[in-house]
């Protein structure tokens, strides 16, 4: 499903990932573990294209990058749920409104989008708090709004940047179990982490990060 | 895509960066209404100079012995030249009134006789108002029996004819300035409130929106900035003319193309300026 094949990747003239080779198999949990710049988040945006390899290929479903068009990019990103440590929600906007949002993006209908909305707000508990704002919300809440953003259109798979680096150990296992929840229902989950306490209690395969480099775990 | 989504996308971008929107409105004006200050005074020159065109006039003198009839005949011969509109025929009673009108005294109190020659005032059509078609008629008409002279402003004519090119293409050149400007300005403010709402365009390409779709609402949003500048610069500047009428000159020509220009001006920057600027954001 995800495919890296001998992946390179600069920014800035930097060389970021060096011959980067892995495999998401659908419906898998897998951890991309290593210390800041090791190129978790590069890893992650090569994924949802925000990045092109310089050498080798990234493949995502039925789209390659060394074929896709800057127009298709975001026929992709539909089919890829992406979470942030700084969960990168609209101010002006209630909880219903940021998930609707990612439905109004594909075109949905006004009576599918409130249908499902309330669903997934449901499923990460937050269907009681659909009109309120981010700043009327905690860290956890505001993250499992995120993960409602990201799962609203059904991906194969959810990229999480640091989920819980912002949040307080229940927070975060609240987070995590809701991660665990989505895995379980057949979507794909690869989270970008250094939190050893959360990956020995949740664990799942680990892909070793340092300086760019895959390392054996 | 929802038209509705995104023209209340678009709307809702004014409620979301108030303040930005307020300046840009209001920056939208004021470079407008130099414009509109500027197509109202070319427009008046304009009136002006075809004004004063219209008002010019061949003054043809007949031999001082012709008869009514012939002078009758001449006028009639006139009128039939090409570019001619109009022909005033005065003959020699009502050449006699006209003295004692300009004169104050008639004619008969100083000489026996009444001196005065048949005169034909020429106007002409507005496409033959310039010194070439003139100078061709007032040959031509110098061709006829019975002409005895021709006068008409010659040298002021000359001299427009001479000045009213260069005068259009300073007027052309400060005006594409003008909007040049105007554009720059404009274009850089939308830019900077974009710019400001980076965070929502972030987001709409995570969740997979095209290019277009993130485009739509900022375009509305330009769109509804240009048509709100311009309608303020339409409105400061009927008042502005309003005053100059009644307080300084009060023959402004007041006509509805500067407010036009304004209108569709201000809407094509609008629109150009956010489908620029989040184009090249995007890009």
């Amino acid at each position: 499903m995800i495919e890296f094949y001998n992946v390179n990747a600069i920014i800035d003239g930097k060389d970021i990932l060096k011959n980067i080779s892995f495999r998401i198999l659908k419906g898998e949990f897998a951890y991309l573990v290593g210390h800041s710049g090791a190129g978790k988040s590069t890893i992650l945006r090569l994924i949802y294209m925000d990045l092109m390899p310089v050498e080798g290929m990234v493949i995502v479903g039925q789209y390659s990058s060394a074929k896709i068009k800057m127009k298709d990019i975001p026929y992709l990103r539909r089919h890829v749920g992406v979470i942030f440590q700084d969960f990168k929600l609209l101010p002006d906007r209630n909880v219903f409104e940021n998930v609707a949002f990612a439905m109004r993006v594909i075109g949905a209908n006004s009576s599918d989008i409130k249908r499902r909305v309330l669903r997934v707000l449901a499923e990460v508990n937050l269907g009681h708090k659909r009109n309120h704002y981010s700043d009327e919300l905690s860290g956890g809440e505001k993250q499992r709004v995120a993960i409602a953003r990201a799962i609203i259109n059904n991906p194969f798979i959810v990229l999480a940047d640091e989920p819980t680096g912002n949040l307080d150990v229940t927070s975060a296992n609240e987070i995590m179990e809701i991660l665990e929840k989505i895995n379980r229902q057949g979507t794909a989950v690869l989270m970008a982490s250094h939190n050893e306490g959360l990956i020995k209690k949740y664990p799942h395969r680990i892909i070793n990060l340092k300086d760019g480099a895959m390392q054996k775990t | 895509m929802s038209f509705w989504f995104t023209l209340r996308e678009g709307l809702k971008g004014f409620r979301r960066a108030r303040l930005a929107t307020i300046i840009t409105i209001t920056s939208m004006a004021f470079a407008l209404l130099l414009i509109g200050y500027f197509a109202v005074f070319v427009l008046n020159v304009d009136a002006l100079i075809g004004d004063f065109k219209s008002r010019f006039e061949i003054e043809v003198f007949l031999d001082a012995d012709v008869n009514d009839k012939i002078g009758k005949q001449v006028s009639d011969q006139i009128k039939l030249l090409e570019g001619v509109a109009a022909v005033e025929y005065i003959d020699k009673t009502k050449a006699a009134e006209r003295f004692e009108k300009e004169f104050g005294r008639s004619v008969y109190d100083v000489l026996d006789s009444n001196p005065l020659p048949i005169t034909c005032i020429v106007t002409l059509k507005e496409d033959f108002q310039n010194t070439q078609a003139i100078s061709q008629i007032s040959n031509r008409i110098k061709t006829f029996k019975y002409v005895n002279e021709i006068l008409y402003q010659g040298d002021l004519l000359v001299l427009i004819d001479q000045y009213i090119n260069l005068v259009y293409l300073i007027a052309g050149g400060i005006g594409l300035v003008l909007c040049l400007i105007a554009f720059i300005l404009l274009y850089n403010t939308i830019r900077l409130t974009i710019f400001a709402r980076s965070d929502i365009i972030e987001i709409m390409k995570l969740v997979g929106a095209t290019s277009k779709f993130i485009r739509r609402p900022f375009v509305v949003e330009g769109f509804m900035q240009g048509f709100l500048g311009a309608i303020l610069a339409n409105i400061f500047l009927f008042l502005s003319i309003k005053l100059i009428s009644r307080f300084v000159y009060p023959y402004v020509h007041h006509q509805i193309e500067p407010y036009l220009l304004l209108t569709i001006f201000g809407v094509l920057i609008g629109f150009l300026s956010s489908r620029m600027s989040v184009s090249r954001y995007l890009n």
